[in-house]
Order: structure tokens, then C-alpha cells, then sequence
């Protein structure tokens, strides 16, 4: 049975040449000098959730090429009949079946790459040309306009749906396979079966019946699983729970690959609908490499806006607890989980495997995408950053040792010897996961940058103890002090008050993990540079490419996961 | 008049603590760094410049969307600022853009980014980016001057009857981050090679990009580019394959490993190229082997190669973009993206309007 999502979503890729045209539509103006001439792509997930009757698949052509990852393949045979079919001395026609009360329906389009290959969401070009091909017209309806959006161009449940004569033109009966682009418009159940048809005029009749495809046409949610500890704007982290309006009922699985669950952790600044949009558009752009298994995310309640970061980032420690306990669930269900995280979800996801603590075997592969952690967080020997001078002690490369014989100061960091080991070094989570992965691009636009307004990973550690009234202590160690909000300071204490001291008090003195290659538990395997493999930028788009823009143009990356979790099948 | 003294006085006095409040409580909260603190990383640190407060207007704490006292909006501010001019360091950029034999190409558009950091308002700023097409002169150069920002990227380089690669328009070069130690410099008379491929018309090439399973006992594998086959122990096809490793290895264990491509009829040829569009006549060796001995200190288990290949007695020419995995779910993989004319020519120039795509 083919299952596949129906092309409810709204793509686009709207360009403008003048940034000032871009205002009304969206309010991510980043990269993007006002009233300066330029190129700007408006891209699906720029775009609000679609309302009623405007869904993609109401449209008679792809969109953009970002919509084509809504198709899905159908190949009909027409051998024995194909020199009929070209003379219309017959007719081939689709109509459903076996659909109970459900009421599925498809429509289809003729790709431009005759040989039925994977191209139009792996090749720029065929992308492209695959634009201009429009939705294939029922033959009953000749003289409707096709780019109309009331032309005849849905395969219902209502009736025989009568592919053109035009369509066979080209076949020979060496050749007589024709490719087609499917997309799903309604939900349903059901067989769609090929007819044979004999044309009298303006009727046409029914005169044998060939082959048919079960189809289960599904919302691309029901694809997915979400599980979340909060989804308000840095509301408080809260207790682990599947989202059910937003997920899949997945059953238990009943082969090998479906053992894999692909779990995402996305980063900062997500609204909702991104959380879910970015969930969907992973398991999509995967499913069409040929992955089998299961597509997952662990959400937590980030800043939905840019900024504040900080506040984000202290959420994204507290959340680390509830994605090791997703973890625990999902290997005690049998999972092989590949964890890919993104930005600040490293925080979430780097925290949840140093709790579960070396050779806990949690993840299979945790691949770190552009990661905003510190880079010494996992290793010491990372280069300093030399532009400017921190104030507060170096607690990501020598962290608190507990054990030790006199015991080391809960709250003078600077007393910590240098030979402590960093936060998360090797020797705390080594094997947590079996295989760890840097993907990482030292041009990346948010972590290398200056811009409070989406910040600025750079600007934000050198600001750290400045924006939050916080600071450093020789006596005390870390304190929060507004003098006209609180009476007296706050001193806080390791490791009790570690995530507060993280995403507030301490600059990290290093570049972000996600800028530059690191030791520790990713030294084992080579990082995956983005910039110099799949060209990643130095723009805004580039921090977040994968899920952006059209698959043909970032497939690589969705490949190279594939291959660094080795969920890639050899030929 | 003592009256007035005394007003004078408790003025001086207010003045006194307010300037007390303006310069000292801010230094408290900002905790500014104290010997005991600096490490040996800090002591190699260039200091920030203390923030200058003073530039910090009335209308400037009016208008800055930072949250706070006046106090700390003024020092948040100074900060910022300085971070921002920082950031923001002149911009001299020199390039020279030639063909594939060196000869230098004149009327190129090259299109550079630079992304620098504004003030949209007070203390709350922006990365931003200015564009700039600069046409190479007779000599093939081109220069950028008289801007200022962090990073500068080459975005395109435009010729009609000319290409580019991926390589060349990745470029990008930091004046910030890394100043003063590390920053790019640059220098007239010494300009930044970048390299466009002459075109001389694309041919029919056939085009994949294949993820092949080897068995890694040595055994021999044949891969048949036109009929995307891949036959163990065949003697036909375009060239071979062969992966040798210890039979149990795991991902964390090191151990001697290599691979060898035979070319069927013909050879190989490794290269640097930056364009592989053309394939060489001659140079071409039987066997070609990766080995990769557990001692090194570079270990991996992996590698990747750019080969030409030439096979069929010359009927055949071939660029292929070669990654081996030594160890793959148990197994090893021979991964290959090839490009290859299938008619005895060497042009190697792919066209995707003509070009059969197999994927």
C-alpha cells in the first residue's frame, strides 16, 4: 500500500528585488538593508499556515520547487495497449475503490524526467522545468482552462477520471512506461484501479478493468511524532507528553527499519507552527532518500521571538531532563534512536547525554547542526576567541569536580584547578551516544555574529554578564545584582544553579560548537563541514538551510545525515 | 550669601553622587574582570576598550529598546557600541580572477558580500549586508575598498561562456573575529586567485551518484557506469573496485584499511583540479590504491578522492567524485559520483539541458 501525506501546506518562494516590497509579508528582515535592491526568497516556512481553500493542492502547478517534496511518484504500463492509447482508439482511466465511507483523491501531473527518477526533488534542474507541467485535465472536461482552479483536475471518488490521449504521445512499445507526479488532496482509503474505456462522443464506457495501487492518504502529521515539555514562550518546563492533535499513532514496529526513529530537537525562536512545519519537512525530505523508519521531535518551550536568547537558553538546560527521559522511553520500546538537534536544541540535547552519563548507549548518532553551545563546553583545547576579555571564570573548559579530597568550592569557580575536565568532556559522555557528529559552518550568520535581533551568538557571550546584571565575585563567586530590584544580591552555587550561570552569568570564551570543529566526544568521527561540502553561506538562511528552501537544493545535507547515521542503504 | 554657598554646596554634592551612580555603580554591576580571575587563555586576550558612557545621549536612553535603569541602559549601550566598532573593521580586497590556463579574464562580474553590523537603534543592532558588483578590468582584477564589516564572501562570478565552481564562490574572509592575530589581510599586488572554466560546449555525458556496498574482504567488484551495475568478481564494466580491512572492526577501533580502482581497460588518475572538465590524455595508472595504516595519526575510516578515469580502451572518460567508507553497517561502502563521456572524447563539460540524469 502506498501511504503518503496529502499537499496540505502553503509553499512558496516569492522573490522581490527591493527589501522594502518584503515588509508586509514577513518581519524577518534579516541580511536585508532597508530600501536596498537585492534578491529575497519568501519561503514556506515564512509563511502562515494556510487558510481554508488554499492549500497547495487546490493549485493547479507546483508552486515552487519547495512543493514538488509534496509529490510523490506513479508509473502506468500501458504495454500491449500503448498504439491505442496514442490513436484514442481506446482510453486509460483512473477511478477508486474499496473506500468505505472515506473519500480520497489525488491529482497528477506528467514529469518532466521520462525516466521516472528521483530528480525533481534532487536536481535543481529538473526541479525547475518540472514548474511549467501542469496538472493532468479529466479528458470529460477538454475545455476547461487548466490553469483554472475550477478545472476538472482531481481524481474523486466521484467519477471515472479520464487520462488525455496527449499523455501516451512519445510511448513506443519498447518504451511504454509513463512517469507521473502524484500529490494527495483529501484523506482517505482506498484502491485506485486502472479502467479501459471506449469514447462515443462525450460518453465514455467502461470496458475492462486492469490493475490497481492501494493508497492511504493521510495529514502529514499523522507521519510524525511530538513529544514535548512545554510549547509556550519559555513557559515553565513541564512534564513529558506526546502532542496527539500533532502526531502520528504510531503502532509498534513490525520490521527492522522502522526500529530507527529519527528523533529532531529543534533550536530558538521557533513559533509553532515552525516547530511542527520543520518536524513534517524532516521526515519529508527523508522519506524521499528512502528512509523507512520513524520521524520524531522533542519540543520545549523556547523564545518564540528573537530575542531574548538567554532566557531561551536556560529553558533549553532545564528541558535536558525531559529529553532524557524521552530517550529512556524510546530504547525501552527497542528504538535505535539517530538524534539530530539543531541550534540551541544542542543545549537540550548535549545536557540530556551527559545526564545519562558515559556508555549509557542512549542514541545510536547525535548529529550537532550548527550548534549554539560553546564550543569548550566539550573541549578545552578549542582557541580562545581573542576579541575580547572575559569577566567571569572559565567554567565550560573546567567545570566543577565532584569527589575530589578537599572538596572543590560549590561557588568560587575560579579556584577550579585547569585540569578539571570541561562540561561535557569525554569522560561524561562518552558512549552516552554511540557516534558523535559535528556539523558545523564558521561562516554561520548566528554564531559568529553581532545582531541582537537574532542574535548574535558572538555579541551575546561578550554581553552575558552585562544584560542580566549579573557577574562574577572573588569572594562569593556568581551573583545576580539589579540594585533597584533587589535588596541585596543573589549568589548562586554549582551544580544546583549551573543552568542559571550557563545561559546568564558566564561568556564563553570560545566560538560556538556549530563554528568550528571540535575534540572530545566528536573527535572520533570527521565533523561535516557545511561550507565547504554543501557551500552554506554566511546569510541568515544558511544557519537553518536544511529546512528551508526547496529539496533539490538541499538534499546533500538530508544525504549526508543519512550517511553519518549509517541509515543510509548501500546499493 | 551663606545660603547660596550652602546651595552650592549640596549641588556639588548631588553632582558629585550622581557621578558617582553614573561611573561606579555600572562598573559594580558589570563586574569588570579581576586579576585572580584571568587565566593564561585571558592573559592573550586583547582587552576590550572600556565602554565610553559618554557617548551615550538622553535620546539615545529614550530610544533604546534595552530594558533597564538609565544606568545600565548607558553602559549596555557603551558595550554594544564597542563591540559593533570592533566588528566593523575597514574592508581592502584585491582578486584577480583567470581562466583554466591562467590567462586573466576581463569583464567578470564578481559579486561580494560583506556583512556588517548596524546600529537599528540605540545599543540594539543588526548584522547586515551590503552587495557589491565589481567588473574585472584587462588584467583580470578587481578591487574592493572603502567599506567596512566583519566577513567578506564572493558570492558569484559571472561571464557568459564561462563557469565557476563551488569551491571558488565559497570563499569568504574574516577581517574580524580573529583580529589582530588572525584577521585577513590584504595586500595590493598580491591579489586573490579565482579561478572560471573556459567552456568549449558541453557533450552527452551520463551523470549518478551511487552508494555502493562492498564486501571488505578484497574480493573484486565490477561497476558498469552505463548500465549502473555493480557485479562481484565481473570482468566487465568500466572499471573495479576492491576493499580490504580486518573482518571485526568496530567504530571506535583502528586498524589497516585500503581500497584499490582498477580502471577496465584504461586507468586512473587522481588530481587536485579545481574544474575537472577536461581529462588528460595520458597518466593513467592500472591500479590505484588508498591505504590507510592504523598508526596514522590522521586516521579515519574514511577517505575521499577525485579520480579520471579512463577505461574501454579509451572509449570511455570519466570524472569521478570517489568517498570510501572502510566500515558501513557491518560492511564498507565504494560511494561515487561520476560524470562520463561515453563517446572517446575527453570533454568532460556537463550540460544538465542534454545530459541523461540517472539517480
Amino acid at each position: 500500500m502506498g501511504i503518503i501525506w496529502i499537499n496540505d501546506d502553503n509553499d512558496a518562494a516569492m522573490t522581490y528585488t527591493n527589501a522594502d516590497q518584503l515588509r508586509g509579508i514577513i518581519g524577518d528582515l534579516a541580511g536585508v538593508v532597508p530600501g536596498s535592491g537585492g534578491i529575497y526568497e519568501v519561503e514556506q516556512d515564512d509563511i502562515a499556515s494556510p487558510g481554508q481553500n488554499q492549500e497547495d493542492w487546490r493549485k493547479n502547478i507546483p508552486t515552487c520547487k519547495r512543493d514538488l517534496e509534496d509529490f510523490t511518484r506513479l508509473v502506468i504500463s500501458t504495454q500491449g495497449l500503448t498504439d491505442m492509447l496514442k490513436n484514442a482508439d481506446l482510453y486509460m482511466g483512473l477511478k477508486w475503490s474499496d473506500t468505505g465511507s472515506t473519500h480520497p483523491s489525488i491529482k497528477l501531473y506528467k514529469q518532466y524526467d521520462t525516466t521516472g527518477a528521483l530528480g525533481y526533488v534532487t536536481d535543481d534542474y529538473q526541479a525547475t522545468m518540472q514548474l511549467s507541467e501542469n496538472a493532468i485535465l479529466n479528458a470529460k472536461y477538454a475545455s476547461d482552462d487548466p490553469a483554472s482552479s475550477s478545472a476538472h483536475t482531481v481524481v474523486t471518488t466521484d467519477e471515472v477520471f479520464v487520462l488525455p490521449q496527449g499523455l501516451w504521445f512519445g510511448l513506443s512499445s519498447d518504451n511504454s512506461k509513463r512517469s507521473l507526479l502524484l500529490e494527495g488532496c483529501t484523506v482517505g482509503t482506498g484502491q485506485l484501479k486502472i479502467v479501459i474505456l471506449k469514447r462515443d462522443g462525450d460518453s465514455y464506457t467502461e470496458i475492462g478493468e486492469g490493475p490497481g495501487v492501494w493508497m492511504d492518504l493521510k495529514e502529514p502529521h499523522e507521519f510524525v511524532e511530538r513529544w514535548s515539555c512545554g510549547d509556550g514562550d519559555r513557559t515553565d518546563v513541564g512534564s513529558l507528553q506526546r502532542v496527539d492533535a500533532k502526531s502520528g499513532t504510531f503502532a509498534a514496529p513490525t520490521t527492522d527499519a522502522e526500529k530507527d526513529y529519527v528523533l529532531y530537537v529543534h533550536g530558538y525562536n521557533m513559533q509553532e507552527l515552525e516547530k511542527q512545519r520543520w518536524l513534517e519537512t524532516t521526515y519529508k525530505r527523508l522519506w524521499h532518500l528512502g528512509y523507512k523508519g520513524r520521524v520524531g521531535e522533542f519540543s520545549w518551550p523556547c523564545s518564540q521571538s528573537a530575542p531574548p536568547y538567554d532566557d531561551s537558553e536556560n529553558h533549553a538546560w532545564q528541558s535536558g531532563s525531559r529529553l532524557l527521559e524521552l530517550l529512556n522511553n524510546l530504547k525501552g520500546l527497542g528504538f535505535r534512536v539517530h538524534m539530530l538537534a539543531h541550534s540551541q536544541g544542542n543545549v537540550v540535547a548535549g545536557e540530556a547525554l551527559r545526564q545519562a552519563g558515559p556508555g549509557a548507549q542512549l542514541v545510536r548518532t547525535y548529529i550537532a547542526s550548527q550548534a549554539a553551545i560553546p564550543a569548550h563546553s566539550y573541549d578545552s583545547s578549542v582557541e580562545a576567541r581573542t576579541d575580547f576579555t572575559p569577566s567571569t571564570p572559565d567554567v565550560y573548559s573546567h567545570y566543577l569536580l565532584d569527589g575530589q579530597d578537599p572538596p572543590q568550592s560549590t561557588t568560587l569557580a575560579h579556584t577550579w584547578p585547569m585540569t578539571n575536565p570541561s562540561y561535557m568532556a569525554s569522560v561524561k559522555m562518552s558512549g552516552a551516544a554511540v557516534k558523535y557528529v559535528n556539523f558545523w559552518n564558521a561562516d554561520d550568520y548566528a554564531l559568529t555574529g553581532n545582531s541582537l535581533g537574532h542574535p548574535g551568538w558572538m555579541i551575546d557571550q561578550v554581553l552575558k554578564p552585562t544584560l542580566y546584571s549579573t557577574g562574577y565575585n572573588l569572594d562569593k563567586g556568581f551573583k545576580r545584582y539589579d540594585p533597584f530590584a533587589m535588596p541585596a544580591p543573589i549568589y548562586y552555587t554549582f551544580p544546583d544553579n549551573r543552568f542559571t550561570i550557563f545561559a546568564f552569568c558566564v561568556s564563553a570564551r570560545s566560538k560556538a560548537l556549530g563554528a568550528t570543529p571540535t575534540g572530545g566526544v566528536f573527535a572520533a568521527n570527521q565533523s561535516f563541514d557545511l561550507k565547504t561540502s554543501l557551500n552554506y553561506g554566511t546569510e541568515h538562511v544558511y544557519h537553518s538551510a536544511q529546512f528551508r528552501s526547496s529539496m533539490a537544493q538541499r538534499w546533500q545535507y538530508w544525504n549526508r545525515f543519512l550517511i553519518e547515521t549509517g541509515l543510509k542503504s548501500p546499493q | 550669601m551663606k545660603k547660596r554657598t550652602g546651595i552650592v554646596i549640596v549641588a556639588l554634592l548631588l553632582l558629585g553622587l550622581i557621578a558617582w551612580r553614573i561611573w561606579f555603580r555600572p562598573q559594580k554591576t558589570v563586574t569588570q574582570p579581576e586579576p585572580a580571575v584571568v587565566t593564561a587563555k585571558q592573559t592573550v586576550a586583547k582587552p576590550l576598550v572600556p565602554p565610553t558612557i559618554e557617548s551615550v545621549s538622553e535620546d539615545d536612553l529614550q530610544r533604546t529598546p534595552l530594558k533597564g535603569t538609565d544606568e545600565q541602559k548607558r553602559v549596555l549601550i557603551a558595550q554594544i557600541r564597542e563591540v559593533m566598532r570592533q566588528a566593523n573593521q575597514p574592508i581592502t580586497f584585491y582578486g584577480q580572477v583567470v581562466d583554466q590556463y591562467n590567462q586573466p579574464i576581463p569583464g567578470v562580474k564578481v559579486q561580494l558580500g560583506v556583512r556588517y553590523t548596524e546600529e537599528v537603534l540605540p545599543g540594539f543592532t543588526d548584522d547586515r549586508f551590503r552587495y557589491f558588483d565589481e567588473i574585472t578590468d584587462v588584467a583580470g582584477l578587481f578591487a574592493l575598498t572603502d567599506t567596512k564589516g566583519a566577513v567578506l564572501s564572493v558570492k558569484a562570478l559571472e561571464k557568459e561562456g564561462y563557469e565557476t565552481t563551488p569551491h571558488a564562490i565559497g570563499r569568504s574572509f574574516w577581517y574580524w573575529r580573529d583580529v589582530p592575530s588572525h584577521g585577513y589581510k590584504a595586500q595590493n599586488g598580491q591579489p586573490e586567485i579565482f579561478r572560471m572554466w573556459k567552456k568549449s560546449g558541453a557533450e552527452k555525458l551520463i551523470t549518478g551518484d551511487k552508494f555502493y556496498g562492498v564486501v571488505p574482504d578484497g574480493r573484486n567488484y565490477a561497476i558498469d557506469l552505463r548500465g549502473e551495475k555493480k557485479i562481484e568478481g565481473g570482468k566487465m564494466g568500466d572499471f573495479k573496485i576492491s576493499i580490504h580491512r580486518p573482518a571485526q572492526v568496530s567504530s571506535e577501533s583502528r586498524y589497516d584499511w585500503s581500497c584499490v580502482v582498477e580502471g577496465i581497460g584504461g586507468g586512473v588518475i587522481e588530481t587536485q583540479d579545481e574544474f575537472m572538465y577536461y581529462a588528460p590524455e595520458s597518466g593513467y595508472q592500472p591500479h590505484y590504491e588508498v591505504t590507510v595504516a592504523a598508526s596514522d595519526p590522521k586516521w579515519s575510516d574514511r577517505a575521499t578522492r577525485h579520480l579520471y578515469l579512463k577505461s574501454n580502451d579509451g572509449k570511455i572518460y570519466a570524472r569521478l567524485e570517489v568517498e570510501i567508507f572502510a566500515n558501513y553497517q557491518d560492511k564498507a561502502v565504494f560511494s561515487v559520483k561520476y560524470y562520463a563521456n561515453t563517446n572517446g572524447s575527453r570533454n568532460l563539460e556537463y550540460d544538465p539541458v542534454q545530459n541523461v540524469v540517472k539517480k
